[in-house]
């Protein structure tokens, strides 16, 4: 069923808006990053931003 | 019953892609209508997607929903993170949609909307989704590895240095052509020229907002972003009226060109977050927006082609770009149909995100195929104008002259009515001084565009919807230019690394300027000569970036059926096999024509010999001989280039056959041992 609210999450997540909240949750639940406390969310948007611009991810 | 059912709504969706397909296709007396062209294009990728991507998915590749995907099994949050299928697909799209898919189309309407249409449409369907689902399958299935790696590894050592070589290649000339387009979109503009410096500290500004102000506050910082890019629009006119401001931004091609060569070296300086990022995040925002709006304008307002399906310039004398029709339609619109670029995406970050997969053909199959109605819609746009006005924006100074009178009387002598006064009248509604001889597919788009949110939205805004699509094409076109000098650089440095480790260190200062450099002074001498060249460039340029991408989708193609051959699926080879055969034969008869035609306009070789001999021969002036030298070398440069990318591609094919032969004998072997 088509909700806004659905499609608000769905452009929060394709826009990359909340993908803090994402790996907070990931952090608390998995505990694979071998650190005793999360990155904040400016450190975190920093190397998401370095992960995403070496390589190839925009096209012709 | 229900299965009743589905097989009635299929076979009316089927006849109706055919009736829309066989109205573009034969009807001739009459103008036809754009909604045909939506209509039959929808049909036939909902048809191609439920019935060709899906045989594909469980009989050829074997699609096994149950195993794990590398997102899955390597989920770090980082590169590996499983995501939903939805928020992928359109992760993916923004990803490979770029400016090509505009460009392309427009350039080739010359031959009028049938050829260009027709290779969208089977194109996409039958090669181009094709390819970007198989290596994405492929990619997943070999724990995310890139083209590259794939080509090393399946083909051998030469074929992964042939992907590394196409794709530097590519990424040059492509942000070459595609500088030019902007610089023919801004010359002699002081309101598109305004708007499009504006873009740049718009994008700074976000820059900051997201990394001081409210780090990480993508959709806050955009919304902030898209508002002043708008209001920057709306600027434009108010510089563009003001005696006094519009000549800091009323420049020639040459000063602009310089500019943006500047600019390229000090963006690709620059830390990522201050101006690729947030460009990236403004123009995907603008891009996925606009095109939203043009396909509900075209279907509101579904504007009647004036365009005739096809023109007399199918023999290769178009004034647009030499080559006839065959095989110059599918090298000019590549990214519509099917991209070897697309290629990298498929085997770079989408393969990392993919959580089941299930979701393969609906990321791989389904956004190539919406990359092609974006081509289509392109193709619309163009093919609305007057083809005498489209003729008279796109046809380069050295084709038709410079004085009005004499473009119009040239045009007019093909058989496309255009008066002066009707170009004038053009021109001062959107704003501009001129509209003649502006070449690169661009302006012609943005008045295709205007034209039809103009007459859906408000005709009394038709100079703003101008500006607003100069502003769009430009933005993202700024955006791959940034990311490729960026990628360009980090390729290089790995080469450099290979001389001294310290050059090979992507964050050590002074192999960032080196090799910046190095990337941007590539294809800066590219768009210099472009901008010098009286044939507009783009008439060299995109010809040779067709070729170049079509080369990259051969190498894909040529992956993907070696390893459909190796894995016992060589039934099935076809699949992949048909696409690059076809890739073949039009890349290799691009290529041939462009190094030895005999023609000046579409042979590198002849038309540098016919420089060289009117140099001699005392036809052209003093102040032009320096010019015409440096005319006469890229020309000889390109057709290097030109073998240098054919011969490439054939070491590939070969090693595609060597495989085959192979695979065949050892299968004859063991079935011959087991008998």
């Amino acid at each position: 069923m088509f909700s806004l609210r659905k499609l608000w999450v769905y452009i929060r997540t394709v826009s990359g808006d909340n993908d803090y909240e994402v790996y907070l949750e990931n952090f608390r639940c998995c505990r694979k990053h071998n650190k005793d406390y999360p990155l904040s969310r400016a450190e975190y948007f920093q190397s998401k931003l370095e992960g995403k611009w070496n390589k190839i991810n925009r096209c012709c | 019953m229900k299965n009743i059912g589905n097989k009635i709504i299929w076979g009316l969706v089927s006849l109706l892609g055919a009736f829309a397909f066989s109205l573009i296709a034969f009807q001739r007396e009459e103008s036809i209508n754009a909604i045909w062209f939506i209509t039959a294009a929808i049909c036939i990728y909902v048809v191609a997607y439920r019935f060709y991507s899906a045989w594909i998915a469980t009989k050829a590749l074997v699609i096994d929903g149950s195993r794990q995907t590398p997102a899955v099994k390597f989920s770090n949050s980082r590169d590996f993170v499983p995501t939903n299928k939805w928020v992928l697909f359109g992760i993916h799209f923004a990803a490979i949609a770029g400016p090509g898919p505009l460009v392309g189309p427009t350039l080739a309407a010359q031959f009028g909307y049938l050829p260009g249409t027709i290779w969208i449409l089977v194109g996409a369907v039958v090669g181009g989704a094709v390819q970007d689902m198989v290596i994405l399958f492929f990619s997943v299935r070999r724990n995310g590895k890139s083209l590259g790696q794939m080509a090393k590894e399946e083909l051998g050592a030469l074929a992964g240095l042939a992907s590394l070589i196409g794709t530097f290649v590519i990424m040059i000339i492509l942000i070459a052509v595609l500088g030019l387009v902007v610089v023919n979109a801004m010359k002699n503009s002081p309101w598109a020229t305004s708007t499009v410096v504006a873009t740049i500290p718009i994008a700074i500004l976000v820059g900051l907002y997201m990394r001081f102000i409210r780090p990480g506050r993508v959709l806050e910082a955009t919304a902030i972003g898209v508002i002043l890019l708008l209001m920057s629009v709306y600027m434009g006119s108010v510089i563009d009226n003001s005696e006094s401001m519009r000549g800091y931004f009323d420049h020639g091609g040459l000063f602009l060109a310089w500019a943006l060569i500047i600019y390229g070296f000090v963006a690709a300086v620059l830390p990522i977050w201050m101006l690729l990022a947030p460009r990236d995040y403004l123009s995907t925002f603008v891009k996925l927006g606009t095109i939203i709006f043009l396909a509900i304008a075209i279907a509101i307002l579904q504007p009647e082609i004036k365009m005739p399906a096809v023109t007399q310039f199918t023999d290769g004398s178009g004034p647009i770009f030499g080559g006839s029709v065959f095989p110059f339609v599918f090298i000019t619109i590549a990214c519509g149909a099917i991209s070897g670029f697309h290629a990298l995406i498929s085997s770079g970050t989408t393969p990392k995100l993919i959580d089941n997969e299930r979701h393969i053909p609906m990321i791989g199959y389904g956004g190539m195929l919406l990359e092609s109605f974006v081509a289509i819609m392109a193709m619309v746009a163009a093919c609305v104008l007057e083809p005498g006005i489209y003729f008279a924006i796109n046809s380069p100074a050295g084709v038709v002259g410079t004085e009005a009178s004499e473009i119009i009387s040239k045009i007019n002598s093909w058989g496309y009515s255009v008066t002066v006064e009707q170009m004038n009248q053009l021109a001062k509604d959107v704003g501009e001084s001129t509209l003649f001889a502006r070449t690169g597919g661009a302006p012609s788009l943005a008045v295709g565009m205007a034209t039809i949110f103009a007459n859906a939205f408000g005709k009394h805004l038709l100079a703003l919807w101008y500006h607003f699509a100069i502003m769009f094409e430009a933005v993202f076109i700024l955006t791959t230019l940034d990311s490729g000098t960026r990628v360009g650089r980090f390729m290089l440095q790995d080469m450099l690394g290979n001389l001294h480790p310290k050059l090979g260190r992507t964050s050590w200062l002074p192999s960032i300027i080196l090799t910046s450099f190095i990337v941007v002074s590539c294809w800066g001498y590219f768009l210099y000569i472009g901008v010098i060249d009286p044939n507009g460039g783009v008439n060299i340029l995109w010809p040779l970036f067709g070729i170049a991408n079509q080369m990259l989708a051969a190498i894909a193609l040529s992956v993907g059926t070696a390893i459909l051959i190796k894995s016992d699926k060589i039934n099935f080879a076809w699949i992949t096999a048909i696409p690059l055969a076809w890739l073949m034969i039009i890349t290799t008869s691009a290529s041939y024509q462009k190094i030895f035609s005999e023609d000046v306009r579409i042979g590198f070789l002849s038309a540098a010999s016919a420089m060289s001999q009117k140099i001699s021969e005392g036809h052209i002036p003093e102040y032009g001989i320096d010019v015409a030298q440096k005319l006469i070398f890229n020309l000889k440069l390109d057709a290097g280039i030109t073998i240098f990318l054919v011969i490439i591609l054939w070491i590939v094919i070969i090693d595609v056959i060597r495989i085959a032969v192979k695979t065949k004998i050892n299968n004859h072997k063991r079935k011959l041992l087991n008998v």
